[in-house]
């Protein structure tokens, strides 16, 4: 019975070859599908979940005053509190390849907050020391090729001055990759430059254990309750799930294209198996004749089909696996969340077994039309 | 000579079910393009018919949108009476001074997201004429009301006809909605000026004037004197720009997503279609070596088969056109992503856009046609007789 | 036109490499008049198809000639004989070989869309031709439609409607029914008698060999006619 479903499937190499990569292609699509709605959910990590972040309640549009970062510092399980400014300037050019995250930060705080941040003590020092220096993180760095001592330049775009930085270290952040794309400088440096207006864009929290997290929470936005400038505070996470929410529903969006590849590529293994059973249409009448039943008949079409599936999965996800990296470097240009895009093995499975179920499927469903079919009817086809 | 259309179009419909199948592989591909690309065509629906070129945006030197632009009233009403700013015929200026302001809000499905409040102009009004009030009444200045766009009152609960909501320091109320003909002011909130701009401590300064030029060529000429004007470090661009920036900035993921997703699905069903094909050409076999006898030369038998795969890849094609069709239906919202705030729109399906769809379909169908049709004419006449 | 219209010359044809040689056809020769009716008789694999098929030009000797109203189509590339077979040569086959999505008519059509003809001459042609083989009436049936020696005549038609000079016909009844057999026997000795068709037909059916002017028997690659058949052949050709 083996040997019947391994015959058949080498009877047209060609049809099972394109059905193999037809398939895989589709798997393929489906990993990275899933791998690009994961970058929208960012990786937690201990350190960022111990991080909170407090900005207006009315929208980023709005700053806060300097004054709330010491009142800040007082509530209970905080253990250091830094005033960071979304900066948001022009590099090079408005393409979207050339923009990254820059924040006008305070040097000193900016590293007990930003826990799982490593930067060496001669770098950091160096920072520390001058007031128009920044520093990048290595991914960023590695992409614009900067070294140590050059000068960039960014356009004010929400701030109306121009920030003329020289870069004094280059940081790591080994537990997500994704926080390497980002760039600091001094606060102190904006705000002269601006004529000392005293605000603030947010305030990042460390809290010191995560237990607090939600007290810590609660007690910042009812700290600021009846000011005029009231706050709204959110772990790390949170905050950058609120950018993905803006962009509107992109788990349906995904979702609905995922659903149309499976569709699609369900067409293409049906159709494989159709013309596979149709072709043996007599030789299973001669099979039935022999005394084997309905459901040995339907055993080989499907275990054919399902075996096209599991080796079609297989290589879409192989595929996706060595690809995706590749992918996540030319995503990161245009998309700079994408670059942290890596195949989870739960996203593997499922493409995966959306493989395997297709290959059943495909061969289930025109074997059982098949095995009902009349012996007789089958055998007269032979003649 | 090449064979008749009428044989490459019979012969699919022999081979009814196997071509269905492929034709449904083809046209979800096809469908998965529309749908995506029906995203970016329904945000360039909405910002194309928000910019009119005769008018000017007048923006802080630096800025790139509203969001992020203030400058004082003086510099304001300054630059309102630059020489080119037409007048109606009682005299009035047709400038508006205007304060944007993005507020975060909940949507239907309790996600948030942020919402554009436009504190206007009386002569804001006279600016956008495809405004207006469709349900309830408009705004009176000095009382703190608003009005809400359609599409942004179907999806924020608390924008609806009627909700009281707090904005900044002030109570406000709305009193009325207004559709806009699907440009993106259907996803702002209108209120006076003063108002909005007491609430959020904003009344210091406009976000952004709006002027009204005689023509579209004396609408760049009073962008270039705005430019030329040292003094106002002000930045000028045609309102049909500025939206027309939005609208590629904001589109340009969904064509590239669309692009990739087409390609990468399109190979895939390239090998279905070859499949089918070589299927066609296998149990066709002693028909092609009867037409070869009749005279038809090798060329025209590729011709016929290759037509075969341009045929199914056309009926791919114009049924994943037709599956996204109902797509026009749907509204939905995203964020702009130049001033970071809501903007809701209707997916639109664009003629280019299912022309794309179904060249892509055809091209599918021909380079997956094209291996078998290539065998099809290199079949040696006696064996394919015998076969 | 005086001569053969058909001469073969030292005619061979193997098949398969050196290991694996057949010899299908050896040294043959052969002359058919115009306006002749030869019929090849022999087992089947005695290279009938063969030589028919070689002097349709659709295959190729080994070695040898093979003239059809006076060129040597051995000497025509792959791309000149399509045109050449459309201009010389009628071939008829044993499974009829129709297009089944195309009705009898558009069959019979068919082979008329590869010359520069006005759309009444090609209808004119069509008809006549449908006319000769008495399936008038029957023009818009698919030819599953047909009964099998329906489908048979309508292949004929397909073969004359372009006037060749040559009508090749392989098994043409072997797989019809006695009476539709003979129908299209009689319908062949009409296209020779009436029309003046040289026809070249292979049949191992005893019956088919009696319309022959000449009979000619393939076997293990050599030809040799039968000199008393021989004889029928000359005394049809008198009466023509």
């Amino acid at each position: 019975m083996r040997k019947l479903v391994w015959r058949n499937l080498l009877r047209n190499k060609r049809r099972t070859l394109f059905t193999v990569v037809s398939l895989a292609v589709g798997v393929f699509l489906l990993c990275v599908l899933g791998a690009l709605l994961q970058t929208f959910n960012p990786t937690e990590t201990e350190t960022s979940e111990k991080r909170i972040i407090v900005r207006h309640a009315v929208s980023l549009q709005f700053e806060l005053p300097e004054a709330y970062w010491r009142r800040l510092e007082t509530i209970d399980h905080v253990d250091a509190v830094s005033p960071i400014t979304w900066f948001g300037g022009i590099y090079k050019d408005p393409r979207p390849e050339n923009f990254f995250s820059q924040f006008a930060t305070d040097p000193v705080t900016l590293l007990e907050v930003f826990q799982g941040a490593e930067i060496d003590e001669a770098a950091s020092t160096a920072w520390l020391a001058e007031r128009r220096s920044f520093i990048a993180g290595r991914r960023l760095a590695e992409k614009h090729g900067w070294q140590i001592g050059d000068e960039i330049f960014l356009q004010g775009e929400i701030y109306p001055v121009d920030m003329n930085l020289v870069l004094r270290g280059v940081f790591t952040y080994p537990a997500d990759e994704a926080q390497e794309n980002q760039v600091f400088f001094h606060r102190a440096y904006m705000e002269e430059a601006l004529d000392n207006p005293g605000m603030v864009g947010t305030y990042w929290l460390r809290i010191d254990e995560l237990e607090n997290v939600s007290a810590v929470i609660s007690a910042a936005e009812a700290m600021f309750e009846n000011s005029d400038a009231r706050v709204k505070a959110e772990t790390e996470q949170a905050f950058a799930a609120s950018f993905t929410e803006m962009l509107g529903n992109i788990e349906f969006l995904f979702g609905a294209i995922g659903l149309a590849v499976i569709v699609s590529v369900f067409f293409i293994t049906a159709n494989t198996m159709a013309m596979a059973v149709r072709e043996r249409y007599s030789e299973i009448s001669v099979l039935k004749t022999l005394g084997f039943g309905r459901r040995r008949v339907l055993g080989v079409v499907t275990a054919e089909s399902t075996g096209i599936g599991l080796v079609g999965g297989a290589i879409g996800v192989l595929v996706a696996g060595v690809l995706i990296r590749t992918a996540a470097e030319g995503l990161s240009t245009m998309f700079p969340l994408f670059g942290a895009m890596t195949l989870r093995p739960s996203v593997a499975l499922a493409g995966l077994s959306a493989a395997l179920g297709l290959g059943f499927l495909s061969g289930f469903l025109p074997g059982y039309a098949m095995a009902r079919r009349s012996v007789a009817e089958g055998l007269r086809k032979i003649a | 000579m090449s064979l008749p259309l009428k044989y490459s179009a019979r012969s699919l419909l022999v081979r009814r079910a196997t071509v269905l199948m492929t034709i449904g592989s083809i046209g979800f591909v096809v469908l998965v393009y529309l749908g995506v690309l029906s995203l970016a065509g329904g945000l360039t629906a909405a910002f194309s018919t928000s910019g009119d070129p005769a008018q000017v945006v007048v923006l802080r030197d630096g800025a790139l949108s509203e969001t992020s632009s203030f400058f004082s009233l003086d510099r304001g009403r300054e630059v309102m009476t630059i020489p080119g700013v037409q007048r109606d015929s009682e005299g009035t200026l047709l400038a508006a001074g205007e304060v944007m302001i993005l507020n975060n809000l909940a949507r239907q499905d309790g996600t948030m997201s942020n919402v554009t409040f436009r504190g206007v102009a009386p002569e804001s009004f006279r600016l956008r004429p495809q405004i207006r009030v469709v349900d309830g009444r408009t705004f009176q200045p000095g009382t703190a009301e608003l009005i809400v766009g359609r599409r942004l009152a179907e999806r924020f609960p608390g924008l609806a006809l009627g909700s009281e909501l707090t904005l900044g320091r002030l109570d406000f109320r709305v009193v009325g909605v207004f559709d806009s003909d699907g440009s993106s002011f259907d996803s702002e909130v209108w209120g006076a000026a003063g108002d909005l701009g007491a609430a959020f401590r904003r009344d210091g300064s406009y976000s952004s004037v709006l002027l009204r030029a005689g023509s579209p060529a004396e609408a760049e000429a009073l962008v270039q004197r705005i430019a030329g004007d040292q003094r106002l470090k002000l930045r000028a661009l045609t309102e049909q720009e500025y939206y027309a920036r939005q609208t590629t900035a904001t589109t340009r993921q969904f064509v590239y997503l669309a692009r990739a997703l087409a390609v990468i699905m399109a190979i895939g069903a390239c090998f279905a279609a070859a499949n089918t094909m070589y299927a066609a050409v296998s149990a066709r076999t002693r028909e092609i070596a009867a037409l070869r006898v009749l005279g038809f030369k090798r060329r025209s038998i590729l011709g016929a088969f290759l037509l075969e795969a341009a045929l199914l890849g056309l009926l791919a094609g114009l049924l994943g056109g037709l599956l996204s069709l109902p797509l026009n239906s749907i509204s939905t919202g995203t964020t702009n992503f130049v001033t970071f705030s809501e903007i809701t729109f209707s997916l639109r399906t664009t003629p280019r856009a299912l022309l794309g769809g179904v060249l892509l379909a055809v091209l599918t169908g021909v380079v997956g046609g094209l291996p078998p049709a290539w065998s099809a004419a290199r079949k040696k006449i006696p064996e394919a007789m015998r076969a | 036109m005086s001569g053969p219209v058909v001469r073969i010359e030292h005619l061979s044809k193997v098949y398969g490499s050196d290991r694996l040689r057949v010899e299908v056809l050896s040294e043959v020769d052969l002359e058919v008049e115009e306006g002749g009716f030869v019929v090849l008789m022999g087992p089947s694999g005695s290279g009938k198809t063969t030589l028919l098929n070689l002097i349709a030009a659709v295959d190729r000797p080994t070695q040898g000639r093979v003239i059809v109203a006076g060129q040597d189509t051995t000497e025509l590339s792959e791309s000149e004989l399509a045109p050449w077979r459309h201009r010389h040569i009628g071939y008829i086959f044993q499974l009829y070989n129709l297009i089944p999505v195309l009705t009898a008519y558009e069959n019979v059509e068919l082979p008329l869309t590869l010359s520069r003809l006005s759309s009444a001459d090609r209808r004119a042609k069509v008809e006549t031709a449908l006319e000769v083989v008495g399936l008038t009436d029957r023009g818009h049936h698919y030819p599953r439609e047909l009964s099998g020696g329906q489908e048979q005549r309508t292949a004929i038609a397909r073969a004359i409607v372009t006037d060749p000079t040559v009508l090749l016909a392989d098994e043409p009844t072997g797989d019809l029914d006695a009476e539709s057999a003979a129908a299209v026997l009689r319908l062949m000795d009409r296209l020779n008698d009436e029309f003046g068709k040289t026809i070249v037909m292979v049949t191992h059916d005893p019956r088919a060999a009696k319309h022959a002017h000449r009979l000619v028997h393939l076997d293990k690659g050599k030809l040799w006619s039968d000199p008393e058949e021989a004889r029928v052949g000359s005394g049809a050709g008198d009466d023509g």
